[in-house]
């Protein structure tokens, strides 16, 4: 059987394309992920290893290499590591962190990463595949294929789905509250004036059902807190159990708002709501069966507000 | 039983009291009780308590401290 030699060009378009996606969507914010040069370095190697990948798997189609390709398959099956390799990470730097990001944040964190490395693969393929017929059509590809891996970048924030607005912090008797929200009992008094002095606490109303469903999940609010803390700072340390910055739902009322309390170390209120409206919906929020029966239905009617009083579709 | 695994921590402990009140008002149950004869002496003894434990102070009112522990 005749050999057919591999074209380079179709490879070098994919493999620049892809490397260029992993690039895009490789940020850095408040939230400090990766934040540091060896989180770059080892992002962008995987990322460059995946655009090959990619890059790799029409020409060899074309050059008959189905060793080849058997083995690209293998190769791939690797970057499931990266989100094992994530989540080890970030565990073992929580514990020495007071507020934590929890696990479910956690779980997010590292299958982003995992997904943006097949998103690098699959431009990578695209491209060189349309490159393999056009060289033009590779990069017309290419550039959409970076398009639409920057719209998937940007999910869900609490911000779509909710007010944020600030709230007012003050104590019956001892019980601490922020406007209406009830947040917890402080016993002494030296954490109550510091509350009083150096205290700051919004109130999150939901836009609708999706958003109150949203925000009665505990690890949405956990990371809520997370990122507020990873913008303003937090006055907390071991042993001061009554500074730990909260984010508790009204209740007995239940009425779906929610309350956020924390002693800043920057007392900057417009960057607190920014942080709090910045902060991703968690995917596994979302896939609590009721969150997602309201995406249905959202999709469906097209309108704010899924279920009518009787509770019909 | 999902929200006991998440959060801050398990369930609280009881852990002890720090009370104004006299031994034949408080007695009992499962957890030190500390007898403070002021205000004063009872948030010194709290105070020194959560330094060395992590527990968190909640005033009950009408004299009487409760220490929790959140393991």
């Amino acid at each position: 059987m005749a050999k057919v030699a591999m074209p380079a060009l179709p490879l070098i378009i994919g493999l620049l394309f892809g490397f260029v996606t992993r690039f895009v969507t490789l940020r850095i914010d408040y939230r400090q992920y990766p934040g540091y040069p060896a989180g770059y370095t080892s992002h962008l190697t995987f990322g460059f290893i995946a655009a090959f990948i990619g890059a790799l798997v029409v020409p060899a189609f074309i050059a008959k290499e189905y060793t080849a390709v058997s083995f690209l398959a293998l190769a791939a099956q690797q970057f499931s590591q990266i989100r094992m390799v994530e989540r080890k990470s970030l565990e073992s730097i929580e514990q020495y962190t007071l507020v934590k990001r929890g696990p479910e944040y956690i779980e997010g964190i590292a299958r982003t990463f995992e997904q943006r490395n097949y998103l690098t693969m699959l431009v990578g393929m695209i491209s060189s595949a349309a490159a393999s017929w056009m060289w033009w059509a590779g990069i017309v590809v290419g550039l959409a294929g970076i398009g639409v891996s920057l719209l998937a970048k940007s999910g869900e924030t609490i911000g779509d789905l909710m007010w944020v607005r600030p709230g007012k912090l003050w104590f019956e008797r001892t019980l601490l509250y922020v406007d209406d929200v009830m947040m917890m009992e402080v016993g002494m008094p030296h954490p109550r004036e510091r509350y009083l002095r150096d205290g700051m606490g919004v109130v999150l109303e939901p836009k609708n059902p999706l958003g109150q469903a949203v925000l009665w999940d505990l690890s949405q609010r956990e990371a809520m807190v997370y990122d507020a803390v990873q913008m303003v700072g937090v006055q907390k340390d071991v042993g001061y159990p009554e500074q730990t910055p909260l984010c508790r739902m009204e209740m007995p009322g239940a009425s779906g708002r929610a309350a956020l309390s924390i002693i800043p170390v920057e007392k900057d209120m417009k960057a607190l709501i920014e942080a709090v409206q910045g902060t991703p919906v968690l995917e596994s929020t979302k896939a609590n069966p009721l969150v997602s029966k309201y995406i249905k239905q959202l999709k469906k009617k097209g309108r704010k507000g899924a279920v009518d009083d009787e509770g019909k579709r | 039983m999902r929200w006991m695994m998440k959060g801050s921590g398990n369930l609280p402990i009881m852990f002890a009291l720090v009370t104004l009140k006299k031994p034949a008002e408080v007695n009992g149950g499962m957890a030190p009780i500390f007898y403070a004869k002021d205000e004063k002496e009872r948030e010194k003894i709290a105070t020194y308590i959560t330094r060395i434990t992590n527990a968190t102070v909640h005033d009950m009112e009408e004299g009487t401290y409760i220490l929790t522990l959140n393991a």
